[in-house]
């Protein structure tokens, strides 16, 4: 075998070698994907059977009262374990 | 700059007021006139041409209130087009005022006006159109727009259209009542709106004598009939009331208008007359079809006699797309091109296998085969996504993220995501086809290397000659490669549509389907009737079973597969749609199974053999192709009296019984669904291999 061909057989294989590497690194990231959405799918799955769309809620004046109420709600809670803390402190 | 108006009127005879609704519409300021004459000999068409207005001349036989009007849409040049009848003369101040309630929205598509009695007409009509419009008018005066929900009432005496709306929804080319078949349509479509202006009036009235009043109701109401399937009932007692209530309302309106003394008593005796013949005239016109023609005509004004026409009932668009509007684009296309292929490709570690499947319900078995093979591929390192086609639109609203879970609690714990159509397609390695709905989406999916089609079943033999047996036939030339679900099926796909395929064998859930620690009875036979599925040849099986009760009728007969219970000819425990480990402890007790497969074999005679159960099928190539012709499962031939044979040999002959049930834990032995998986992934990297070699 000649020097070139010997030359174009390994870069044909460098090359063979980096398709193989840049081919696995899709499928990791096309994996690591497809788990975050299906982790996306597990955590909506009750709005999504309820069919809830909370930006729309969220729109209403229904539901900006509930988010503040709930935003409030939990403000107070924080300040009641907080102060519960400095006496049992 | 303001939309020019047209007005459009249709006349037959119509010189009496022609003239007088011509010099209106030249008063009002009409961009163009175009009157349609249908055979008129009193001179009409020459008022009209004196007036100035563009006369188009029709055979009185072409008219249709719906056709003829649509004619002078399409003649008219302006971009509102105002229908009157010869006879509707527009007061002043009318195109102002359709003008106005044109600017109320852009999404006025009809203005109509009130129509106002001309002087000596009688108080019946009088008060009747005066009552009528007044129900339409806002308390202001001023124009008032109406939506979808309101009443869909139109008339074309005195309507303008937006050239746009008319060219959306036209009139339907009926005798009678276009403007009615137009008002519901409207209603219907969505798009567009009505409103009702009062100063768009005309003056107008149809007052003719009794007699011909009776007739004429009785035209109007076969149309309406025709039109929008409007039924007018009568009864005595109901008639009489309206008549009195009708006859009071009337003299109230002549006392307001000053009719009194001899004219209040004559014109109360015609308003009895006149509405009681507006009952029994309307009732007929609604009966029309069950009046001899030569009697109609008699009824009729028009001289109509051929009773009521099929009801021609203007239907709007409800789809957005039509459901085969894929399989026709994919079939003509060819598809989208696959990616090129490399050497190697076929041989990489890891995998991406992109599954279309229909869309399914709990307890489906082909989708629990694909389920159960993307659960085992995971496991061998590939990854996997699937992709929901819903093509009929059978679970709508159900979200992504939904029938994800319900794949995980009910079939397998896969980790691949889930999406609804193909609207995020990012590409695969193998796309595979599950169904024949699923193959025309995947031919057009673009980024793949190969496309593959698991076939679980002859689709084809699914439906009657049809639409849908000729799509499900015509996937399996598209060109993907095939991994069959049985010998059979691998090899109808080779020798009938010269694919490419190669084959696998289903698993069975050897953790839930093994012989359960439970008395083996010797009197009780279970079978699956699932009557929905057809090609589980039910109505044969029941057959069976019928003649096996006729010759032992102690046999306990338990059936399965189906939420309804059975209406058979022998008596038997119904099981309903039972879950895995309930059925396995029913095989795992019963004598004998029956399962019919009339294309290919199904998972139930496998699941009953994992259980130590033998059991009846048909004799077909498919289950001839799995089983063997005497293997673990008992073939019988198309006839109930051999599959009842069949069952009588298995209750009766312990030795047969044994060979058969030790031959069935044999068989299931090696059908475990990581086999499976292992065959499939084979077939997947041959459809790599098949193209790369092509290549090559």
């Amino acid at each position: 075998m000649s020097r070139a061909a010997v030359e174009d057989q390994s870069e044909l294989e460098q090359l063979r070698a980096r398709v193989a590497e840049l081919e696995r690194e899709l499928a990791e990231r096309t994996e690591r994907a497809g788990a975050a959405v299906a982790a996306a799918q597990e955590r909506l799955y009750w709005l999504d059977r309820w069919q809830i769309d909370l930006n729309r809620v969220m729109e209403t004046r229904a539901g900006q009262t509930a988010f503040l109420v709930a935003k409030q709600g939990r403000r107070a809670t924080r300040v009641a374990g907080r102060i519960r803390r400095r006496l049992t402190r | 700059m303001s939309e020019s108006v047209t007005a459009v009127i249709p006349v037959k005879d119509g010189a009496r007021h022609l003239g007088e609704l011509l010099a209106a519409l030249a008063r009002e300021g009409v961009d163009e006139v175009l009157v349609i004459d249908s055979g008129s000999s009193d001179g009409s068409t020459a008022i009209a041409r004196a007036a100035g207005a563009t006369v188009l001349e029709i055979a009185p036989a072409e008219f249709g209130h719906g056709r003829t009007r649509n004619l002078g849409a399409e003649r008219a040049a302006g971009d509102v087009i105002a229908f009157l009848t010869q006879d509707a003369t527009p007061a002043p101040g009318w195109l102002e005022a359709i003008r106005e309630a044109l600017a109320l929205a852009p999404d006025v598509g009809v203005v109509f006006g009130p129509h106002l009695p001309r002087p000596g007409t009688s108080p019946m009509i009088a008060r009747e159109l005066t009552e009528f419009f007044a129900t339409f008018a806002a308390p202001d005066a001023a124009p008032r727009a109406f939506g979808a929900a309101d009443a869909t009432f139109l008339s074309n005496v005195n309507a303008a259209y937006r050239r746009a709306c008319w060219e959306a929804i036209r009139f339907d080319d009926v005798p009678y009542s276009e403007d009615q078949s137009f008002g519901h349509a409207l209603a219907a479509d969505g798009r567009w709106r009505k409103a009702y202006h009062p100063r768009a009036a005309v003056l107008h009235a149809h007052d003719y004598g009794p007699i011909d009043f009776m007739r004429r109701y009785f035209d109007e109401y076969r149309g309406l009939r025709e039109t929008i399937g409007h039924v007018e009932r009568i009864g005595v007692r109901s008639t009489v009331r309206d008549v009195r209530s009708l006859v009071a309302a009337d003299r109230r309106y002549m006392d307001a208008n000053g009719i009194a003394g001899a004219d209040r008593a004559r014109w109360t005796g015609r308003a009895v007359v006149h509405h009681t013949g507006r009952k029994v005239f309307s009732a007929l016109g609604s009966s029309a079809g069950a009046v001899p023609a030569p009697v109609q005509r008699v009824l009729s004004l028009e001289r109509r006699g051929d009773g009521t026409r099929p009801a021609l009932v203007h239907q709007p668009a409800r789809q957005a797309h039509h459901p085969y509007e894929v399989p026709a684009r994919a079939l003509r296309s060819g598809g989208a091109p696959l990616l090129a292929p490399y050497q190697g490709m076929a041989d990489r570690e890891r995998l991406h296998i992109a599954f279309a499947i229909p869309t399914f319900n709990i307890g489906s078995g082909g989708h629990n085969i694909i389920f159960q093979l993307v659960l085992r591929l995971e496991r061998m390192g590939h990854v996997c996504s699937l992709w929901v086609h819903d093509l009929f639109g059978h679970r709508p609203g159900i979200g992504a993220a939904t029938l994800r879970r319900e794949i995980v609690e009910h079939f397998a714990p896969v980790r691949a995501p889930v999406f609804r159509e193909f609207g995020h397609w990012y590409g695969a390695d193998v796309v595979v086809a599950t169904a024949w709905q699923t193959a025309y989406p995947v031919l057009e999916l673009e980024g793949c290397r190969a496309r593959a089609y698991l076939i679980n079943d002859h689709e084809p033999e699914f439906y009657a000659t049809s639409v849908e047996s000729e799509w499900a036939e015509r996937t399996y030339g598209l060109g993907f490669y095939g991994i069959a679900g049985s010998p059979w099926l691998r090899d109808l796909y080779v020798d009938r549509y010269g694919g490419r395929a190669g084959t696998f064998q289903y698993g069975v859930d050897q953790d839930v389907y093994f012989p359960r620690p439970v008395p083996r009875r010797r009197d009780t036979v279970v079978a699956y009737a699932r009557a929905v599925t057809p090609r589980r040849a039910v109505g044969l099986a029941t057959l069976a079973l019928a003649e096996l009760h006729r010759r032992r009728p102690s046999m306990r007969i338990i059936l399965f597969g189906d939420s309804q219970p059975l209406d058979a000819s022998f008596p038997y425990e119904h099981a309903g749609v039972a879950g895995h480990d309930a059925l396995a402890r029913l095989f795992s007790e019963a004598t004998a199974g029956l399962c019919l497969s009339l294309t290919n074999y199904s998972l139930l005679p496998q699941e009953m053999l994992a259980c130590g159960l033998p059991c009846v099928d048909l004799d077909r190539p498919s289950t001839r192709s799995v089983f063997g012709a005497d293997g673990p499962v008992a073939l019988a031939g198309f006839d109930p009296l051999a599959i009842a044979d069949q069952l009588e040999r298995l209750l009766d002959d312990e030795d047969e019984w044994t060979r058969r049930s030790r031959l069935g834990l044999d068989f299931v032995r090696g059908h475990t669904w990581d086999a499976a998986a292992v065959q499939v992934e084979r077939e997947l990297r041959n459809a790599l291999r098949v193209l790369e070699a092509a290549r090559a």
